[in-house]
């Protein structure tokens, strides 16, 4: 897929788009709000990823060039800005999803996922992934054609393991993902530890709990084990 | 009339007084009798004068304190046609303390937006460096530990960073959106959103209700604030037979769990980076923010201790 990177900061344009790349896709970017103007006009792109802080103006006013010229790309808010306000403006502009910054790249990875999935491949309800097969309208997972019995937390950790896979997430992705981010201290962990302990069980009594790393305390990694 | 031109008047009418009672010759008694006359006017005019002072006092005095609770206006009260000399300088005496409050508070309510919206964005590269090292396959388990020490500080360092936005916010927005919240539903509607944390921490919970309670103010601060509070009374609580009591009786809502015995003076724990010695990893802030929405929303808010049980009440003013 084709991203362009809407950002003025030099240091995360460049991490979004080292990320981004490492995903395979190809990535644009741009720093300024006419820089941004001037692309949108020019290419096309399969995903938007936009902050709306840009020293030349506010990337709200994008939004409308961006429905116009680009219906079927997915756009993402990144945003310093956590108003109420902006967030609805922005989703009644047409964006798909939006982001408060400080955030986790996992995170970002999760919800590109479920959007482009959303818009680009909304035929694809499925995927499988080794043993897992995931059916994202029904919500639910089926190990080797055998449907496994999840918790509602329990299937969100899974998909947003899976939006991940192959990759380090951390313990605080994780948590935040799930209960927001006013879970404080390490209460949120005991949580997650429980629930993951519980997953790990369902997924131990299918044989696949390999599947499921840990490393040392930093967080979590899901990957089709090598034999 | 001001009041230089009524004393004149008056030495004027004493003056035809004694005028009057030299040309008729008479008795000296009705001299003296209009002199106390003239005494008691000077002294009548005068209180009026000076009760108008005390009045115009009182007017500034309610907006200077008006302007402190409510720092994003001040506006002259001033009757400007009618103001004589004196008040003139009364409302330019207030108006520039008025103003100058007004003034300090929105360069200082501007450095804390900056400030923290400038820090969201390096916080966000540091956590995003972070997690793109981790990706890495040459680490080793020490490299892990010192990823998970950064990170964790990170975090903590966002955590503030979000909460003094939100105590910035607070001031801003308390005023925007006020409307009647039924607390008893939103109590309802928390414990609801709480449900998975208290079943896990195995707290008994208790809602009683003996009255319906209706806060006029901002509906989100309102939850927020009662989010807080429950949140802190799970977090704080016993570890082995936990329980948490919601009571909503009259103008206030009540509660009470049982945990630690205090090192601190319940009154010192709303303020800022305040915490009981053995939470290092609390952030201090929960109950400052809780504070400082009750002082904008017209609430009072109280720290019960009492061996090992805690108690928070929130009432109307």
């Amino acid at each position: 897929m084709k991203f362009l990177i809407i950002e003025d900061e030099p240091n995360l344009q460049k991490l979004i788009s080292y990320f981004l790349t490492k995903e395979d896709h190809l990535t644009e970017v741009a720093g300024t709000f006419s820089e941004a103007k001037g692309k949108l006009h020019n290419f096309s792109y399969d995903c938007i990823i936009l902050d709306l802080n840009l020293p030349d103006g506010n990337g709200l006013n994008l939004l409308p060039i961006i429905r116009a010229d680009h219906k079927e790309a997915a756009v993402i808010i990144v945003s310093a800005k956590d108003s109420i306000d902006d967030r609805i403006k922005g989703l009644d502009l047409g964006a798909d999803d939006y982001l408060i910054k400080p955030f986790h790249v996992s995170e970002l990875n999760a919800r590109i996922k479920a959007v482009t999935r959303r818009k680009l491949f909304a035929q694809d309800d499925k995927a499988v992934f080794g043993d897992f097969t995931f059916y994202f309208e029904g919500r639910k997972v089926e190990i080797r054609d055998k449907e496994i019995d999840l918790t509602k937390k329990e299937y969100e950790i899974l998909i947003y393991l899976y939006r991940n896979k192959n990759r380090v997430i951390t313990k605080d992705s994780l948590a935040e993902h799930l209960w927001g981010d006013y879970m404080e201290d390490n209460y949120s962990f005991d949580f997650l530890y429980a629930h993951l302990k519980n997953l790990r069980k369902k997924l131990a009594k299918e044989g696949v709990e390999n599947y499921l790393q840990t490393l040392y305390g930093v967080g979590y990694k899901f990957a089709i084990p090598t034999a | 009339m001001t009041y230089r031109t009524r004393v004149a008047i008056l030495i004027l009418i004493m003056g035809y007084a004694a005028l009057a009672a030299l040309i008729t010759n008479t008795q000296s008694i009705w001299i003296f009798f209009l002199g106390i006359v003239c005494f008691l006017l000077i002294t009548f005019v005068l209180w009026l004068e000076s009760r108008s002072v005390r009045w115009q006092l009182k007017v500034y005095k309610r907006k200077i304190y008006e302007v402190l609770r409510n720092l994003n206006r001040f506006e002259d009260p001033r009757d400007k046609h009618n103001a004589s000399k004196m008040e003139s300088e009364i409302a330019d005496f207030y108006g520039n303390i008025g103003r100058q409050i007004k003034k300090s508070f929105q360069i200082e309510k501007q450095f804390t937006q900056n400030a923290s919206h400038e820090l969201q964005t390096p916080i966000t590269v540091i956590k995003t460096s972070l997690e793109s090292l981790l990706q890495s396959p040459n680490l080793q388990e020490e490299d892990y530990k010192d990823i998970e020490t950064i990170l964790k500080n990170t975090n903590k360092l966002s955590r503030i960073n979000q909460a003094l936005i939100l105590l910035s916010r607070i001031r801003s927005y308390y005023n925007d959106n006020v409307e009647k919240v039924n607390v008893n539903d939103m109590i309802h509607h928390i414990i609801g959103e709480f449900e998975e944390r208290l079943d896990h921490s195995g707290i008994k919970v208790e809602f009683q209700e003996e009255n319906e309670l209706i806060f006029e103010m901002n509906k989100t601060l309102c939850e927020i604030m009662l989010s807080n509070l429950v949140s802190n009374a799970i977090r704080y609580n016993l570890k082995k037979n936990g329980y948490l009591l919601i009571k909503v009786k009259g103008n206030a809502i009540r509660l009470e769990n049982p945990g630690k015995h205090l090192t601190k003076n319940t009154e010192d724990l709303f303020d800022r980076f305040a915490r009981d010695n053995d939470n290092p990893d609390s952030l201090g802030l929960g109950l400052s923010i809780v504070k400082l929405i009750c002082e904008y929303s017209g609430l009072m808010v109280d720290y019960y201790h009492k061996e090992g049980v805690h108690e928070l009440v929130v009432r109307k003013k």
